[in-house]
């Protein structure tokens, strides 16, 4: 048995990236890391250097000639160590990167076991987003689907309808999916970026439920009870790869129409200013990483010409040169629980032809 | 049940009114903004924080992320900070006058002891920071002290050795008057004092010679919350900057200090006071504000909530400099910086 394993990843051929997990076995067991990403996994070649390695398990920063923050950062010339993060129930972890002023970007993480689960979203994802940043494409919190080479992408926060009409569009009306969290935008061009589904309660569509195993089955219906006996405190969503059964998923198609949604009341669809929705998408990407908000403002106390401390005014910029003004812009507005009529009145606006 | 009312008045430039509602935690340390304290106010308070239970209003709301609820000019959510949870509602999120509704809970020990201090300190400084940027006012994120109506203002995050430095710059001679060592007021080429927690100020400078307060320490300011009248200090009203001067920690194997730019100066204060909105080591629920105004601004992307550079007020600075010192700094160190500053402010 190897006590570690080196995977490489690529993202397009836009970047790449090895992770290597020197957790225990257990750990390894309860969370795997690697998974979320397995969907870009490719065949190792130690001749070629990636973009950027990411390290699993304790490390030894390097603290010498560094400037302390607020007694949790440590910073130098490319160099940021936090030096510990709490999240709920006593979930810790803590990294450093190095290599921020060029060449390859090295992350190193350290989890407790409950701190595992929550690595990925809060750490790996928001260097991924920096390195696409860094490669002049947009990531972009928000799912996709294609049809006839044109993508339609659907953009929100949490719990505001992307994955539901994703597997809506792919299941009923037979369009390819593109990813249910995260899409790419480059030049115009929408990339997909199929990581494993993540489920819960309201956004579980029949078709998944179907080609779940009888343990995942119950391990879903384990954490939902969780998440009621907690009265919501504890939110584990189920991660299920959409390969399984979304076969028809689609590389990358030109970009036809974003839509910005939104929370409310009841349905409704406007268009949308460019700028809008711009800054709209800019907010929704704080939001979903704000501690990365954080680590950039803090490495900004120091260095506040590079490019992470810059991070935040670079993504609207270049959000705006890879949309391109050919696109529809609309804002999408639905009741919190969608309902099947809402499902086919945002879909038919959202994928439709008339703007 | 009555409610106690208390006024705050921020040097005429902002006002600001809390109506409690239920609880009363140990007077002085209490209230991080006794010092502003006033019997009345003369003008409608541009905030009011209002504590205590509350039935909130939020009807035609969009919801982003399950749990904030906007519409223009108002936000409402549940939310929880380490052990702390509350309900706050903020109208007047955007302009106009700021009415804050916030019932909060748990937060053990702390949250029992302390409850008024906790929900003074949740949102109250970030709003007033608003306030006063409005006005064309910085509240600077830093340690300030004036003499003879000059001052000096020293910015850098937490551990720098702030504090420690004005401890021993106000030791050095009984003219030194403080500023604040959290917060300055800055406007123009003035500084104006803005401090917070002055009972525990106070007990620092008459019995600590570091920042760490012991449980013994704690327990002895909530003995005697007016503090050791004997080393009362006293706040400058208004002055002229001399000289504004960034902190560091590490980096350096002894004390250093160069000449940087005013304007780069200015420029890396506010890049820490932009840091200071989302970790505060004082004043603690890191990352809150800043993600109600995120929230706010992915339903409203057009508000007057001025978030970038475009909010920060032009300043004038007579001199201005960068002290780096090691990690563990000696007392020597400390005086050297405060002879310096004294030398500074002579010029």
């Amino acid at each position: 048995m190897t006590s570690s394993t080196m995977s490489r990843y690529d993202i397009h051929c836009f970047c790449t990236f090895d992770i290597l997990d020197r957790s225990g076995g257990l750990s390894k067991a309860l969370v795997d890391v690697q998974r979320r990403y397995h969907c870009f996994r490719v065949e190792h070649d130690p001749a070629m250097l990636p973009d950027m390695r990411v390290i699993i398990g304790g490390f030894e920063p390097d603290l010498t000639g560094c400037t302390r923050l607020d007694d949790v950062w440590w910073v130098k010339q490319g160099y940021l160590c936090h030096s510990g993060e709490q999240y709920k129930l006593g979930a810790r972890w803590a990294f450093d990167v190095s290599g921020l002023d060029g060449g390859m970007i090295e992350v190193r993480i350290a989890a407790n076991w409950l701190g595992r689960p929550f690595i990925t979203g809060k750490i790996m994802d928001a260097f991924i987003f920096y390195l696409l940043q860094q490669r002049g494409c947009s990531l972009l919190h928000a799912s996709a689907v294609a049809g006839d080479g044109e993508a339609f992408v659907f953009a929100a926060r949490g719990g505001g309808g992307k994955t539901t009409l994703a597997l809506a569009a792919a299941f009923q009306n037979g369009m390819a999916f593109m990813g249910d969290n995260f899409v790419i935008l480059k030049d115009g061009i929408v990339y997909s970026y199929l990581s494993d589904l993540n489920m819960f309660g309201y956004n579980l569509h029949p078709r998944v439920w179907e080609n779940l195993t009888a343990f995942e089955r119950t391990r879903f219906r384990l954490w939902a009870l969780v998440h009621r006996l907690t009265l919501g405190y504890i939110k584990v969503f189920s991660a299920v790869s959409p390969l399984r059964f979304l076969p028809w998923a689609c590389d990358s198609a030109q970009l036809k129409k974003l839509n910005l949604m939104r929370t409310s009341d009841g349905y409704s669809c406007a268009p949308l200013l460019r700028e809008d929705l711009i800054s709209c998408m800019t907010s929704n990407m704080k939001l979903e990483f704000f501690s990365f908000v954080r680590h950039a403002a803090a490495y900004a106390c120091r260095f506040p010409e590079s490019a992470l401390a810059t991070l935040w005014e670079t993504y609207p910029q270049t959000l705006a040169a890879n949309l391109p003004e050919e696109a529809a812009l609309q804002a999408i507005t639905v009741p919190e629980r969608i309902t099947d009529e809402v499902k086919v009145q945002a879909l038919a606006a959202g994928t439709g032809e008339a703007a | 049940m009555s409610a106690s009312y208390s006024f705050y008045d921020f040097h005429g430039l902002v006002g600001m009114q809390v109506i409690d509602h239920e609880r009363s935690g140990l007077p002085g340390l209490d209230d991080p903004f006794s010092y502003f304290h006033v019997g009345s106010l003369p003008d409608i308070p541009d905030v009011t924080l209002e504590l205590g239970s509350f039935e909130p209003q939020f009807a035609d709301c969009y919801l982003v992320d399950h749990k904030y609820h906007v519409r223009h000019n108002y936000l409402y959510c549940e939310d929880t900070w380490r052990r702390f949870r509350w309900r706050v509602e903020i109208e007047g999120f955007e302009s106009g006058p700021t009415h804050i509704r916030l019932d909060l809970r748990g937060g053990g020990l702390r949250g029992v002891i302390l409850p008024g201090m906790y929900s003074k300190m949740l949102l109250t400084r970030q709003l007033l920071a608003h306030k006063l940027s409005e006005k064309g006012c910085a509240l600077a994120h830093a340690a300030g002290a004036a003499r003879n109506r000059r001052a000096v203002v020293l910015f850098g995050r937490g551990g720098s050795y702030k504090t420690s430095v004005l401890m021993s710059l106000l030791r050095s001679s009984p003219e030194w008057r403080a500023l604040g060592d959290d917060g300055v007021i800055l406007k123009g080429g003035q500084a104006w004092s803005f401090p917070t927690f002055p009972a525990i100020f106070r007990y620092r400078l008459s019995h600590k010679d570091n920042e760490a307060l012991t449980v013994l320490d704690r327990l002895k300011m909530a003995m005697n919350p007016a503090g050791d009248d004997a080393a009362r200090v006293c706040y400058a009203s208004g002055a002229e900057i001399a000289a504004l001067v960034e902190m560091r920690a590490g980096g350096v194997d002894k004390l250093t200090i160069e000449e940087v730019s005013a304007a780069q100066n200015v420029a890396a204060m506010y890049t820490g006071m932009r840091l200071e909105q989302h970790n505060s080591v004082n004043m603690g629920f890191n990352d809150v504000y800043p993600q109600y105004l995120e929230a706010y601004a992915y339903i409203f992307p057009q508000n007057e909530l001025k978030t970038g550079e475009e909010g920060n007020p032009v300043l004038s600075v007579a001199a201005s400099c960068r002290v780096s010192l090691p990690l563990s700094p000696g007392r020597d160190d400390l005086q050297s910086v405060s002879d310096f500053l004294n030398e500074i402010n002579d010029l």
